[in-house]
């Protein structure tokens, strides 16, 4: 074990990781200037500098993630998401009204969304309670009862604001995780009957009419995916932002309408284009290209983020890294889905490029606990070089394997049979038909539990 | 791999399967964003382009003013009237309820329903201004100008309505507006018109459309999503409509209307030089007034229900059998064919038989010997079923179609003007699919049978006679001004037929039609006027079949419907003929003794300029039901 260094960094560090955030808060910026400059209302800059300001406050507070050892995370995990909690409490009691929900704390002069929070809250807890544990067959239905608690308070609770999208939304940040760890077959049965269920009772069988009696739905909400399904209905209201980001982003053609020439934006018919439609914005005045950029930066992140999940060495750092490109992932997800009219309208915004500092803190953050993950890999080697070309990268500098090369072959399919040089085994050729035998072989004789026998 | 071992040391955990799911997710989500933008921006870019530019420029109408439409010696008849408007900009309005409350108190006007209406109006575009209240009278507009400063987001409009100057004037003339309808839309006449813009649906404001509505301006702006005028772009400015010069005179027209008070009929006084229409009356009447700003429903209803169709003009679009003023067209004819001359000389002896069919004269002891100048005075009938046996129907249908444009509609100025029928062989076979019946010659000899004319096209056929043989082109229509006077269309006579005839056989007919009015046992003596000599023909034309006439003829009244119509068509001065003067009248019974003298009335205040009519005659009139009111001369 060694300590970190500048080779080390070298080796360790990911540049499309650490540049794709940071080239797409530059173009958040531009479109944030090229919006505050429309016609019409007063010239407001003050989003722009505003947002330079959180950018510059958050990249450079976020360099000192480096210098701890994200294991560290573990020993807050629970003190972190006891106190994200009690603030969701809190802004019940105490939170500031706006927009018919109550989501934020005030903050000085600033207001706190504290369900960002408790995002990444609940991933560093998850990703803790998981890698403390071992789960040679997958998760069963009784790994899944602690888990499945601490991820509903926070979504009734944030359900309760109401804020229906980032309830969602946090409930498919943590669902990749629970994938990632492996569940049983019967525990996946069982959850996609009860999927299925669910939504022929909600949209067959009248569940809209029993949901929307216990107010766990409004309907609003129903209101929305109606309008989703035909925004022409609704000109005025939900349907009317889909069709103008549908303008704006059309009109922008291939090339785009320029900086600062998108009509839609600058008279303004396009929505929050500073924070929601903020990809309407920049698709409207730079065009297929520019959009194309910006789903090809965000994918790259995404790469290089499963390339550390793969380097990790650990579980922890994987299911960290997992939780937390999941949580941009969704989000970025949603939010382009929805401007481009194939998703409700749910108030999410675009990591790194909507304007607001909550947001950009907290999508910077998960960057800067990926990339630490990343580059504390070496915490689990002996050398800098692994000869398993399963764990290390072949591009990188490969010394000769310390023993002579063995005959490789691919790993057996049945897994009863020992592996003679499991080092050197061969990226396996048909992964989705390993995952399937994997997943739905029948567990090994005699099983560790013999509760699992039905 | 499901062996996690997270102990140091030992062999890390493989992810593989996962990471390769993930990518996998991770792809797809982003190749179908990627496909989805590629459709909106590539495939369907210029389609939402266009959409958005639509978007944000907003063409502006500027209102355009109608042309206005005078008699021949200039006085207005149809004007522009002012109907003030008030409009509300929403996003100005500081205190919603203050400035309810003040308008109600302003204008003395229900506070309630001033709310409701402010509800109403869009709440969008709030920056745009809406119509509030329509119909502000000059006291309103007095009162609200004095508050003005006070009332934030209020502002006055003005707009133009169309306004006759003349209570019951020529309604059938000059028309009404309502709204376009869809399939005018889709006219060439109404280019450039919108839903709802208000156009002529009859007489000449639909005939003249094109040239008295004008060129309506446009204002090209850029707004905002709320309706907020950023820059303007491009202004074409309005050009108002022309003016419309006919060539009525104004003081015929009055007393042609008056003396048509208790009829229905129709009088056309024409000039048989250029014959332009003098005055053209058709009875019952309806009120243009009830038009402005749109037509009430119940209004409609009643008009349309009316059973003596006051919307119809009878001048033009009324098809009439033309009773015995035919025989002008028929001795005209009969000469140019060469079957008789005016010497020719048939016996009359009271009826002519054609197998057991019975064709009889209206005299039933009969005129004897009958040559072309009594058969005009006497309008002896026998004497014209020899000359339509001489012709033969095609020559008599050709003829009178050629030199009168009986027939088919000569294309005056009104849309409403209708042909007629004159029949023959052809049409007999085509219309009942029988061959024409030699006997069916005889009542149409005499103006009746199948024969049908318009008031319009019996006075064509005066005109014919008076003026020597010339058929021009009737019109209403006299000079078309632009806005600012200067003149851009002048209606010239334009000939449509010279009658190929002697001249002394034109005036043998001319002297006969003389004879009819002056001549002792003319036919037409009631027609007559101190210091100018008259010239005419009377008709009576039946409507029933003499058999139906059986039935009422034991001494029971003759229902109004049944009796027959009054025609007298007559010209003056007989030497130097100047007006031709057609009256019809409908179920009224013998001309001689009804038309007669109301074309006797019209003449004599043609050639004295010192009549007038006071008082117009009542809306929908119920000529079966006199009231007594005889008009006011």
């Amino acid at each position: 074990m060694k300590r970190l260094g500048f080779e080390r960094v070298k080796e360790n560090f990911s540049l499309p990781l650490a540049l794709a955030p940071l080239a797409l808060i530059a173009i958040g910026l531009i479109n944030l200037y090229s919006v505050s400059s429309g016609v019409g209302d007063s010239f407001e800059s003050s989003h722009f500098t505003k947002q330079l300001g959180f950018a510059t406050l958050g990249i450079v507070g976020l360099t000192f993630i480096f210098l701890f050892d994200y294991r560290r995370v573990k020993t807050i995990a629970w003190a972190l998401f006891v106190i994200s909690i009690i603030l969701l409490v809190m802004v019940r009691f105490f939170g500031v009204h706006a927009g018919g929900a109550t989501r934020w704390l005030p903050l000085g002069p600033f207001r706190f969304q504290p369900s960002e929070l408790t995002k990444v809250s609940l991933v560093f807890l998850l990703a803790h309670w998981f890698a403390k544990r071992s789960y040679p067959q997958g998760l069963d239905f009784k790994d899944l009862i602690f888990p499945l608690i601490f991820a509903l308070i926070p979504f009734v609770l944030i359900l309760k604001q109401p804020d229906l999208g980032t309830a969602l939304h946090l409930l498919l940040t943590v669902t990749p995780l629970f994938f990632f760890v492996r569940l049983r077959p019967r525990v996946l049965v069982a959850l996609v009957s009860l999927l299925l269920t669910a939504t022929v009772w909600i949209f067959c069988l009248g569940g809209q009419n029993f949901l929307l009696e216990r107010k766990i739905i409004k309907p609003y909400h129903l209101d929305r995916f109606k309008y989703y399904l035909a925004p022409e209905e609704s000109p005025n209201d939900q349907g009317w932002q889909i069709i103008q980001a549908k303008s704006a982003i059309g009109s922008g053609q291939i090339l785009g309408q320029g900086f600062r020439e998108g009509s839609q934006q600058k008279y303004g018919f396009l929505p929050a284009p500073e924070t929601d439609f903020a990809f309407a914005a920049l698709a409207e005045e730079w065009g297929f290209v520019g959009a194309s950029l910006i789903l090809l930066l965000f994918f790259s992140l995404f790469w290089s983020a499963l390339g550390v999940v793969r380097r990790s060495g650990e579980s922890f750092g994987a299911y960290l890294t997992v939780g937390l490109i999941s949580l941009i992932f969704w989000q970025m997800t949603i939010n382009i889905a929805m401007v481009l009219g194939i998703f409700p309208v749910v108030g999410i915004p675009l990591p790194f490029i909507s304007y607001g500092g909550s947001s950009l803190f907290i999508s910077l953050l998960s960057v800067a606990v990926i990339a630490n993950v990343g580059l504390n890999r070496y915490v689990f080697q002996e050398e800098a070089v692994k000869p398993n070309p399963e764990v290390w990268e072949r591009g990188v500098t490969q010394p000769k394997p310390p023993v002579a090369e063995p005959v490789r072959r691919l790993a057996p399919l049945n897994p009863d049979e020992p592996e003679p040089y499991p080092d050197h085994r061969l990226p396996h050729r048909e992964p989705w038909l390993k995952f399937l035998v994997k997943t739905f072989r029948p567990p090994i004789f005699p099983p560790d539990d013999p509760s699992s026998f039905n | 791999m499901s062996s996690v071992s997270p102990t140091f040391g030992e062999n890390p955990p493989d992810y593989g399967s996962q990471i390769f799911w993930l990518k996998v997710i991770f792809g797809l989500a982003l190749a179908v964003l990627a496909l989805r933008l590629w459709y909106l921006q590539i495939v369907a870019g210029e389609e939402y382009r266009l959409k958005s530019e639509k978007n944000h420029s907003s063409l502006i109408d500027i209102p355009t003013q109608r042309g206005l439409i005078f008699d021949r010696h200039g006085q207005t008849l149809v004007d522009n009237d002012i109907s003030y408007d008030l409009l509300v900009t929403p996003a100005e309005v500081s205190d919603q309820k203050e400035l309810i409350d003040e308008v109600a108190g302003l204008i003395g006007r229900d506070r309630a329903d001033l709310e409701k209406k402010f509800a109403s109006l869009s709440k969008k575009h709030k920056y745009n201004s809406h119509l509030w209240l329509s119909g502000l009278t000059r006291a309103d507009l007095a009162a609200l100008e004095t508050r003005h400063y006070d009332l934030d987001g209020v502002t006055i409009q003005i707009n133009s309505v169309r306004k006759p100057t003349r209570e019951n004037f020529a309604p059938h003339l000059i028309g009404y507006l309502a709204e376009i309808s869809p399939k005018q839309l889709g006219e060439p006449t109404y280019a450039g018109l919108k839903q709802g813009a208000l156009v002529g649906q009859s007489g000449v404001e639909q005939s003249m459309e094109a040239l008295l509505h004008g060129k309506k301006g446009q204002r090209l702006t850029t707004v905002d999503s709320q309706g907020r005028v950023l820059e303007e772009l491009k202004a074409d400015y309005p050009e108002p409509g022309h003016n419309v010069i006919l060539t009525l005179n104004s003081r015929l027209q009055r007393v042609a209307q008056s003396l048509l008070a208790e009829h229905a009929g129709a009088i056309v006084v024409l000039d048989p030089r250029n014959f332009e229409i003098l005055a053209m009356a058709s009875s019952p009447t309806f009120n243009l007034n009830d038009f402005v700003g749109g037509v009430s429903v119940e209004r409609w209803k009643s008009l349309n229900s009316d059973p003596f169709h006051p919307m119809e003009n009878r001048a033009v679009g009324g098809q009439y059998p033309p009773g015995s003023t035919f025989k002008i067209a028929m001795a005209l004819t009969a000469l140019s064919e060469g079957v008789i001359t005016p010497e020719t000389v048939f016996s009359c002896a009271g009826a002519i038989f054609l197998g057991h069919s019975r064709f009889g004269c209206w005299a039933r002891g009969g005129h004897g010997a009958v040559n072309l100048h009594r058969s005009l005075k006497e309008s002896c009938d026998v004497y014209y079923y020899e000359v339509g046996r001489r012709l033969g129907i095609d020559r008599l249908a050709n003829g009178v179609r050629e030199n009168f444009g009986l027939g088919r509609a000569l294309g005056m100025d009104l849309n409403t003007e209708r042909g007629g029928l004159v029949p023959n062989q052809a049409w007999k076979l085509k219309r009942f699919g029988k061959p024409w019946n030699f006997g069916e010659t005889f009542p149409v000899s005499i103006g009746q049978g199948y024969l049908l004319t318009t008031p319009l096209q019996v006075a064509q056929y005066t005109a014919v006679a008076a003026n020597g043989g010339t058929l021009f082109r009737p019109h209403l229509v006299k000079e078309v001004t632009d806005f600012e006077g200067r003149l851009t269309r002048r209606v010239e006579p334009e000939v449509i037929h010279q009658l190929a005839l002697r001249p002394d056989y034109i005036q043998a007919v001319r002297k006969g039609l003389d004879a009819v009015v002056n001549e002792p046992g003319g036919t037409g003596r009631r027609g007559q006027i101190p210091g100018v000599r008259v010239a005419g023909k009377t008709g009576t034309s039946q409507v029933i079949s003499l058999d139906r006439y059986q039935l009422y003829s034991r001494g029971g009244v003759l229902p109004w419907k049944y009796r027959e119509h009054a025609w007298f068509t007559a010209y003056a001065p007989v030497d130097n003929p100047e007006v031709v003067v057609t009256v019809l009248l409908e179920h009224a019974g013998g001309g001689g003794a009804n038309a007669a003298p109301l074309a006797a009335k019209l003449l004599a205040a043609y050639f004295d300029a010192s009549i007038d009519a006071n008082i117009m005659p009542p809306y929908q009139a119920q000529p079966d039901k006199p009231t007594g009111w005889r008009g006011d001369l």
